[in-house]
């Protein structure tokens, strides 16, 4: 990924290192749950007897206890535990509704409408999830190495300071020799970059930014020199505030399918208990 | 958001008395008790005129026999003027904690709670400001005239064996506690009928200010009483000794103070200085012992903190700090029973301000050689100090840690609040969780210095030493009674911005005051805002929200060595 | 500049508003509630609209799609405090009882009173290998192994599913479903299934001495030796297809036989109805008091035969007697008419034709009747030499004949001697005891029943599976085994299972099992099958030797006919 330099990625890994009991104890636990509904399901296959009526009310029980991790993130101040320990569980809780999942429906893929319907939600909330687990590990120490902390519903006020700053600085060296040269590069070139934040990381645009200070640097006086380095000084301040844009909009917007996707399909999940409720046999 | 306004009258400092009750009569008596009448009163500013002070920043208490003046243990903020009558002192240990009825805050109920947590925010009415009666839940914060305790029994002697001690009229006590912002040391308990005057410490510090002669009389007492209370028993290294060693050690020692009481001011206004050169912030603090000089005195920390570095090429190294209880020229005592010069081996510098007990080092040396438990207690000790010192360096991430904590003064925090970067996925849960806990205003702000790959937001650490306190016209500002976090009274905060100026973290924000919604302006139209600050949930089930919201253990809360073992789990490999 | 980030939360800049629900929050919770909302409404809207469509979990077999939009058919729902099982709605289509499905019974095997014997033999032998393993240790829970009185509570889901598609596979069987039941017996086909005990022979009622024949016979005859070392096998078999093939599995007897064994046929003659001597020509022929005329019409039911109760009452010889449609007109075979003299037949008078049989009566402008009309007229009937129709039919309607009086207790105690009698009367001439060899019997075995011998070669019975008393539960599909493309054999091949068992010599002629087969050589002699034959191909990783290769569940009647 583009940004990760020697040592940055060590420290992700030691960071993964230093909680490996605990991910190790949920693991066990994990696949030993599983691993008991398996072993009953397959009991009571072996006694022709069906199972997809416990199953299913399982899986309920664990998508309403996923779900009310979002609840308890609204009652922080009451003692129903840490966050980061209901978040352990929110997660191998839903590797686990992962494999009961397939014990209910079997390993095969559905074929009804809303059969497809409640699988696909299934599974783009099991997949959002995992691939949110695994930005939230990875993107933090990216984040870091950036530098320039920043908050993210900030970013766009201090980006418009930044182009507010750099309007002033040219706008104090208009009367000098150079001067509209100075505002014709920075009302061509980097000011409409300058006054909004995007969403990228500026991999192959910083080099163009970079390019163009360096043509820049050829067309004025040492007069503005100083003028010019300000600038990029703020060009590389810009940058940053971008990259913090991207990722912590990647770690915020993760959530925006994730969320919804478990809704829907929890929405779902009850919609088609009641079904089965209805047509009972 | 409403553009309609709601005007009030601005809050004062006086706008409530500590004594509502105090009649002016009651005053000139007090202004003619000879502590007060000595005083001149053309020294006063006419903003602040002795009377003034006396009217509402004093209170007259009486009290019955075996009733409770101040219970050990206790923050308190005032200190007493027995006028008649005499009181009794009973030290730590002497009266059980039963019996003192320490008990737990009474929290909020679980319903209310989640009725905060879950229904969108009611700003603080203005209306509280106007409507302080002087209740239990100010009496709790300001003062101890409504606590009414009283003891069945009182032991005769105390733990030492002797009766205990007497104070009679005219003494002053309870001026280390309001001086120092610290816990009471004693318990007082009043034998027979006595009266007093509840001097709280906004109007003391004011008095000193004003009269020198005030001053000198109560830092003297200050420094007395600093010295009393057997300090040696709880340290390991004294513990061992008999007791006719510890009356030989009350007997050498000295009680001296280092820095300036109010260090925030110099300390904010370096942050600039410090940044650039570490080195010439270090050089400003005072040396209480330099590495390499004769060692004459063996050291105690008595309050405040203080600085262990030595020299290394053109500069120090910071090894450790100390605070309250803390040794310095242990290294020293081993070097000479080793039979080598006695020589400090590193630099004792004073941080802000300390207060310190200092020993011969001579008489420490022969009482802990003649006890074998006491000289194997220091070998201990020693093998921990002088590896790290030896081998010349630290581990780069400890040493990084703490020269960085010392320098920012982490030090004082009690409750550091750190994010780790690596972790922090900026959900900003913590801050939602603030925010609900406390009726949709969070007490802090996910932003503030980073370092070594922690975040250290501007949320209040709760220091051992408060000085944000030091200002507060009122008291709204104050320590807990129980759990010892420095809290904000909403009902008295007059928003005059005095502790937000002087904390030296910036861990305190005014904001503006709402009523629905509506903004709440004075008679000139100028917003009303107040302090707001982390109260760490004092009041809350669970305690911290931040702290349970986090679902990636990113953020954690503790003192210096909390944060500093933090450092070196999460980012030492 | 000092930005505002470089400490918002000093109160000396403009505060920063950290608002308690960010604008993304709110945002993100508004797309909740529009997911929440769109899936409940799309949920009843579609349970409105469209249920089976896009409710159900998938659509129905093409066999079943009548039943789409009927979500009630199968899947009632609790009214009244009760609900019905699935296996019940199931059936209520599915009922042998109705004739409309095809499963003739539920229950496993087919035969109740079997799978006791079964159980009462497993539990005879308690030291029964138990296979190890997950399907052991389940059963040795509490609450284990299915017992016999459990199996009605198996549901037909735990083999069938539905709203699989159109073309959707209706059956989800494997061993392990089988071994719900099964398992403490063998651990699979290749280990430890048992042998084949009761692999028997089909019931054939045709004697063929293979080993003789196709060891020396057939060299000794050119005409046979070119055919066979031409065709070998099939000179005479052909490969059935399906069940009803297995009657038709030999060549036609002209083909097969009769080039050799003309000489060994023969025809009776069989008097059937006969004018009185001397009556007018045009009087009626009365049957002959014969004991096969006699029994037949003592015995016939005239409500069910309504051609006896013609010749009954106006001796119209549409029908001559039950039994015998033939000579009714049915078919093709021509009527000989004989005239007897004192010295016996004396010649066919006439083929007689059913068109031209008038009330029993010759015509008027019959050429011959004048001059034979004082003589008696006799209506003969001739065998032909092979598998006469009449002959055939009639043994086996002496065979349902003999089910029907069993069954209504009506047999008579002399049933042996009247029916053989009947026999040889038409000519049948059966055997006296199983080895005896007059007359067909030479060629065919009559089937040997508790009671005598009844000739019941008439009638191919059905061709039985393979296992006895295991009826039905056994298929075997030729077709997959001999010929055809991926098979085992090639279609000469026959000798991998149909090796010709030649005579030993010396003191293992005395061995049972050649005595055995000489004594049942029924059919023909063929190499005793046993599992070790079928386990050269139905092995791990050779070809299929799961339970359903070979047996079935469901059992009826239109499954025996089916498969």
């Amino acid at each position: 990924m583009a940004g990760w330099q020697v040592g940055q990625v060590p420290g992700a890994v030691a960071m993964i290192l230093n909680y490996w009991p605990r991910r190790l104890r949920g693991l066990v636990a994990t696949v030993a749950f599983v691993g008991g509904v398996i072993l009953v399901a397959a009991m009571q296959q072996v006694r022709l007897q069906p199972n997809a009526q416990w199953t299913g009310w399982l899986l309920i029980g664990l998508f309403t206890a996923l779900m009310s991790f979002s609840l308890r993130k609204r009652l922080s101040s009451l003692p129903i535990g840490m966050a980061a320990t209901w978040m352990q569980w929110h997660v191998w809780m839903g590797f686990a509704a992962i494999g009961i999942f397939h014990v209910h429906v079997g390993w095969r893929l559905p074929v009804g409408g809303f059969s497809w319907v409640l699988w696909l939600l299934f599974w783009a909330v099991s997949i959002t999830g995992i691939i949110g687990l695994i930005l939230s590990r990875f993107l933090p120490p990216l984040l870091r190495t950036v530098g320039n902390e920043v908050i993210w519903e900030r970013i766009p006020e201090e980006v418009v300071e930044l182009h507010d700053e750099a309007a002033g600085i040219v706008q104090n060296n208009l009367a000098k020799s150079e001067g509209m040269v100075l505002a014709g590069f920075f009302f061509d070139r980097i000011g409409p970059w300058l006054r909004r934040p995007r969403f990228m990381w500026l991999g192959e645009g910083e080099q163009r930014i970079q390019r163009h200070f360096i043509n820049l640097s050829r067309l004025v006086g040492d007069d503005l020199r100083e003028a010019v380095e300000d600038l990029e000084v703020i060009s590389r301040e810009k940058m940053l505030l971008d990259r913090h844009y991207f990722v912590q909009g990647i770690l915020k917007g993760w959530l925006f399918v994730h969320i919804p996707c478990a809704t829907a399909a929890y929405a779902a999940a009850i919609c088609h208990a009641a079904i089965e409720l209805w047509f009972r046999s | 958001m409403s553009t309609d306004f709601h005007e009030i009258a601005r809050p004062q400092r006086w706008d409530v008395a500590f004594d509502p009750d105090l009649t002016p009569e009651e005053v000139e008596r007090v202004l003619s008790l000879p502590l007060f009448a000595g005083m001149d009163k053309g020294k006063f500013p006419r903003s602040m005129p002795l009377d003034g002070i006396v009217r509402n920043d004093c209170a007259v208490r009486r009290y019955g026999d075996k009733q409770m003046v101040v219970r050990q243990g206790d923050y308190g903020s005032s200190a007493f003027l027995i006028v008649s009558g005499q009181v009794r002192v009973y030290l730590e240990g002497d009266i059980s904690d039963e019996d003192l009825g320490h008990t737990a805050v009474k929290n909020k109920s679980l319903l209310r709670q989640v009725w905060r947590s879950l229904v969108p925010p009611v700003q603080r009415a203005p209306g509280h400001l106007l409507a302080v009666s002087g209740g239990d839940e100010r009496g709790e914060v300001l003062g101890q005239a409504s606590i009414q305790v009283f003891f069945q029994d009182l032991p005769l002697t105390t733990k030492r064996g002797d009766p205990p001690p007497v104070m009679s009229a005219g003494t002053v006590f309870g001026e280390v506690s309001a001086l120092g912002r610290a816990p009471r040391s004693a318990t007082v308990v009043a034998d027979g009928p006595c009266e007093m005057i509840e001097i709280r410490w906004q109007g003391l510090r004011d008095l000193r200010a004003y009269d020198k002669g005030f001053k000198t009389y109560v830092d003297g007492l200050y420094r007395e009483r600093s010295l009393q209370g057997d300090h040696f028993k709880t340290l390991a290294l004294f513990a061992e000794l008999p007791e006719s060693a510890h009356e030989l050690l009350q007997q050498g020692a000295v009680f001296e103070s280092h820095g300036s009481f109010e260090w925030s001011n110099a300390f904010k206004k370096s942050r600039k200085e410090r940044l650039q050169n570490a080195k010439a912030a270090v050089a400003v603090e005072p040396v209480i012992a330099g590495e390499g000089g004769d060692a004459e005195w063996f050291y105690l920390i008595r309050a405040g903190f203080a600085r262990v570095c030595h020299r290394v090429g053109a500069g120090e190294v910071t090894s450790r700090y100390l605070s309250k209880g803390g040794l310095f020229g242990e290294s020293t005592l081993r070097a000479m029973f080793d039979g080598r010069s006695p020589r400090y081996r590193s630099t004792l510098r004073a941080l802000g301000y300390v207060d310190i007990i200092k020993l011969p080092i001579a008489l420490v040396a022969k009482l802990v050689k003649e006890n074998p438990k006491a000289a194997a207690q220091l070998r201990q000790t020693g093998n921990k100090q002088d590896s790290a010192h030896d081998q010349g360096h630290q581990q780069p991430l400890q040493a990084e840690v703490m020269e960085y904590g010392t320098a920012e003064r982490l030090y004082n925090g009690t409750s550091i609040m750190t994010i780790d970067l690596d972790r922090c996925t900026r959900c900003d849960d913590c801050v939602s969780a603030c925010s609900r806990a406390h009726g949709g205003q969070p007490r802090f702000v996910r932003h503030g210095q980073v370092s070594l790959g922690f975040l250290f937001p501007n949320a209040c650490m709760h220091c051992q030493d408060p000085v944000c306190m030091i200002g507060c016209p009122t008291g709204a500002i104050s320590r807990n009674s129980d759990g010892g976090q420095v809290v904000v009274n909403d009902q008295t905060c007059i928003g005059c911005s005095t502790c937000a100026n002087s904390c030296p973290y910036e861990n305190i924000r005014m904001v503006e005051r709402r009523h629905l919604g509506t903004k709440v302006v004075d008679q000139k139209s100028n917003p009303v805002v107040q302090a707001t600050k982390c109260d760490l949930c004092y009041d809350q089930l669970g305690g911290p929200a931040c702290v349970r919201a986090c679902p990636h253990d990113a953020l954690n809360r503790g003192d210096f060595a909390e944060t500093l073992a933090l450092t070196e789990r999460r980012k030492g490999n | 500049m000092a930005r505002s980030s470089d400490n918002p939360f000093s109160h000396k800049n403009s505060p920063f508003e950290y608002p308690l629900v960010s604008r993304l929050r709110r945002l993100r919770g508004r797309l909740v509630l529009l997911a929440f909302c769109s899936v409940v409404l799309g949920v009843v809207l579609a349970f409105r609209f469209s249920r089976s469509d896009l409710l159900s979990e998938g659509p129905l077999h093409s066999k079943h799609a009548f039943l789409t939009d009927n979500c009630q058919a199968c899947h009632v729902p609790p009214v009244g405090g009760g609900h019905a099982t699935m296996t019940d709605n199931c059936m209520r289509c599915h009922d042998h009882a109705d004739g409309k499905g095809f499963v003739a019974n539920p229950q496993p095997h087919g035969n109740r009173a079997l799978v006791d014997a079964l159980t009462a033999d497993r539990k005879a032998k308690p030291d029964a290998q138990v296979r190890s393993g997950f399907a052991a240790l389940v059963n040795a829970l509490p609450g284990g192994r299915m017992h016999q009185g459990a199996h009605a509570a198996i549901a037909c889901t735990a083999c069938h599913q539905e709203h699989r598609g159109a073309d959707g596979n209706l059956i989800r069987l494997t061993n392990a479903t089988c071994q719900a039941c099964h398992q403490n017996v063998f651990e699979s086909f290749a280990h430890g299934h048992p042998e084949f005990t009761a692999l028997a022979r089909r019931e054939r009622s045709l004697k063929f001495d293979h080993a003789r024949h196709y060891g020396s016979l057939f060299a000794k005859n050119a005409k046979g030796k070119e055919r066979i070392d031409r065709e070998g096998c099939v000179a005479c078999h052909r490969l059935p297809d399906t069940v009803e093939d297995y009657a038709r599995s030999v060549h036609p007897v002209e083909t097969s036989c009769l080039p050799c064994h003309q000489k060994d046929l023969y025809s009776a003659c069989v008097t059937v109805l006969a004018s009185q001597p001397g009556k007018d020509a045009k009087a009626p022929l009365v049957p002959q008091a014969g004991a096969f005329a006699a029994f037949a019409l003592s015995l016939a039911d005239p409500a069910k035969r309504p051609d006896l109760a013609r010749i009954h009452d106006d001796g119209v010889l549409s029908a001559l007697l039950p039994g015998m449609p033939l000579l009714s007109g049915v078919g093709e075979e021509p009527l000989a008419v004989m005239r007897t003299g004192k010295n016996g037949v004396d010649g066919v008078h006439t083929r007689l034709r059913p068109e031209t049989w008038t009330a029993g009566r010759f015509k008027d402008d019959d050429a011959d009747a004048e001059e034979h009309a004082d003589k008696p007229t006799v209506l003969v009937y001739r065998t032909s030499p092979h598998a006469d129709r009449a002959v055939v039919e009639s043994t086996a309607w002496l065979a349902g004949l003999e089910r029907r009086l069993r069954a209504d207790n009506r047999l008579p105690s002399d049933w042996t001697k009247r029916s053989l009698d009947l026999l040889v009367e038409i000519g049948v001439n059966c055997p006296k005891n199983e080895t005896d060899s007059a007359g067909c019997s030479k060629c065919h075995y009559a089937g040997v029943t508790a009671n005598g011998v009844v000739a019941d070669f008439a009638r191919q019975r059905p061709a039985l599976h393979f296992t006895r008393p295991f009826s039905h539960f056994v298929h075997w599909a030729e077709r997959q085994h001999v010929g055809g493309t991926a098979t085992a054999h090639g279609p000469d091949d026959c000798a991998a299972c149909h090796a010709s068992v030649k005579a030993p010599e010396g003191e293992a002629k005395n061995d049972p099992r050649w005595q055995d087969l000489r004594v049942h050589r029924r059919g023909h002699d063929w190499k005793t099958l046993g599992i070790a034959d079928c386990r050269t191909c139905h092995k791990p990783d050779t070809v299929r030797q799961d339970c359903t290769t070979c047996h079935q569940y469901h059992q009826g009647a239109a499954v025996a006919a089916g498969r």
